[in-house]
């Protein structure tokens, strides 16, 4: 059996790592606001290869998409397949920025109807480990983005920024088992919190047994958590289950695809609500 | 001088573990494989020294809570604390088989599951519920995918003549 610890200094700094993690973990529970200054410049460092990345990424997908369009055309001589290659090329980039311009189009009439101060915003990255919902934005301090503005999209909200650095952030999106919103039923105007449920599903607690739920109701935010104005689309109720305690669980079917988001637009800090 | 190429190639190759799961998730955001882990686990084997867990761990960790909504801490600890089960296990069992590999990965991507949850409940002060189906299903595919990425990560960080 081999020596378990070859040296004294691996065990102790071992211990050391350990328990430094853990400082880490502890100092973490007394700061509630403002992103660490280490974290902001591992952020700042990740923002620019990922958006590099994503860039790359897209421009492999379309020689691809290129090239499958090509074999369809094979019969035809390699002059005319070449031109035809470049024009399906330029117009296939033409449609993504079309399908772009559709989208950001999207924002902008929202972003005019909101008729508060925001930022759009690409996601350039996803979450790092598998524990958490959230993405990473191409937009930071630098752009007027701050720790706990809301961020939505044409279909509904989809979350909250929880770091950011000069020129990106990290969205925590409402399916985040750590999320939080206060959220208002349409109709019966009952009150509660939605929670995420990790499985990009959410519900919502501390809505009282007595209320009645009616399934399909639009639920809104409530604008209680001051951090989501007042009044915008968060889901539909698709199921309630009734409990003889004092709060029932009502499950919510977010409207936003959170799952295959974008961009989104954020709202900036001290927006009207 | 070699070695010290070496060794920069392999630090650059687990931080890019962390690039390509963000990337990875940005397309498909209900990914269950933990590159990261599978790097540090790799590392562990592969150096069989405690530093490199420490080092892989620490870095890859504080990566990974710095571009999550998470506490600073929580991955690295999970990391360094699950790659040295996996060092003292090394010690007692050779695990150079292909079972023997398959079986440490699934069993630490178990272990580094329950830790987290356990690490949010104590210092979140989270009401968690274990995900058991999800849990066994993240360490089944990290088994299966940490084969072949071991693998690669052979392939890299050995010189063709080795």
């Amino acid at each position: 059996m081999k020596q378990l610890f070859k040296t004294r200094v691996e065990w102790i700094l071992l211990i050391v790592a350990l328990i430094g993690h853990l400082v880490l973990l502890s100092t973490r529970l007394s700061q509630s606001e403002g992103t660490p200054l280490l974290r902001a410049w591992t952020l700042e460092v990740a923002a620019p290869f990922l958006r590099h990345a994503v860039g790359s990424l897209t421009s492999i997908s379309n020689v691809w998409r290129n090239y499958i369009d090509l074999r369809q055309a094979r019969k035809e001589n390699t002059e005319l397949r070449t031109e035809i290659d470049q024009y399906r090329r330029t117009i296939t980039s033409y449609e993504e920025k079309i399908k772009e311009i559709g989208r950001l189009q999207v924002l902008s009439d929202l972003d005019m109807s909101l008729a508060m101060p925001s930022v759009k915003a690409r996601v350039i990255g996803g979450d790092p480990t598998q524990w958490y919902h959230s993405r990473i934005l191409d937009k930071g301090k630098d752009a007027g983005l701050a720790r706990d503005c809301p961020a939505l999209n044409a279909d509904g909200v989809v979350g909250r920024i929880v770091q950011v650095s000069k020129h990106s952030s990290v969205l925590q999106l409402i399916t985040d088992v750590d999320s939080g919103v206060g959220v208002i039923l349409e109709n019966s105007r009952a009150q509660g919190v939605l929670k995420g449920e990790g499985r990009y599903e959410a519900f919502i607690e501390y809505l009282g047994s007595n209320e009645k739920v009616v399934i399909g109701e639009k639920v809104l935010t409530s604008g209680l958590d001051q951090i989501y104005p007042k009044g915008l689309l968060v889901g539909y109720v698709v199921a309630t289950k009734p409990s003889k305690q004092v709060f029932q669980k009502v499950d919510v079917a977010i409207s936003a695809n959170v799952m295959r988001l974008e961009e989104v637009l954020v709202l900036k800090k001290g927006s009207p609500s | 001088m070699v070695n010290f190429l070496r060794s920069t190639a392999v630090l650059i190759i687990i931080v890019s573990t962390v690039v390509l799961q963000v990337l990875l998730t940005r397309y498909f955001p209900r990914l269950l494989l933990d590159l990261p882990l599978v790097s540090v686990l790799y590392l562990t084997m592969a150096r069989e020294s405690l530093l490199w867990t420490i080092l892989s761990g620490t870095v890859v960790g504080f990566l990974q809570d710095s571009l999550a909504p998470g506490p600073l801490g929580l991955n690295g600890f999970t990391k360094i604390a699950i790659g040295c089960l996996a060092y003292m296990t090394n010690t007692v069992i050779a695990i150079d088989r292909i079972a023997t590999r398959w079986g440490l990965l699934f069993v630490s991507s178990l272990l580094a599951a329950l830790l987290f949850v356990l690490l949010r409940v104590l210092f979140m002060n989270r009401h968690e519920t274990i995900d058991g189906e999800r849990i066994l299903l993240s360490g089944l595919i990290n088994a299966c995918a940490g084969l072949p990425l071991f693998y690669v990560f052979d392939k890299i960080s050995q010189p063709a003549n080795e």
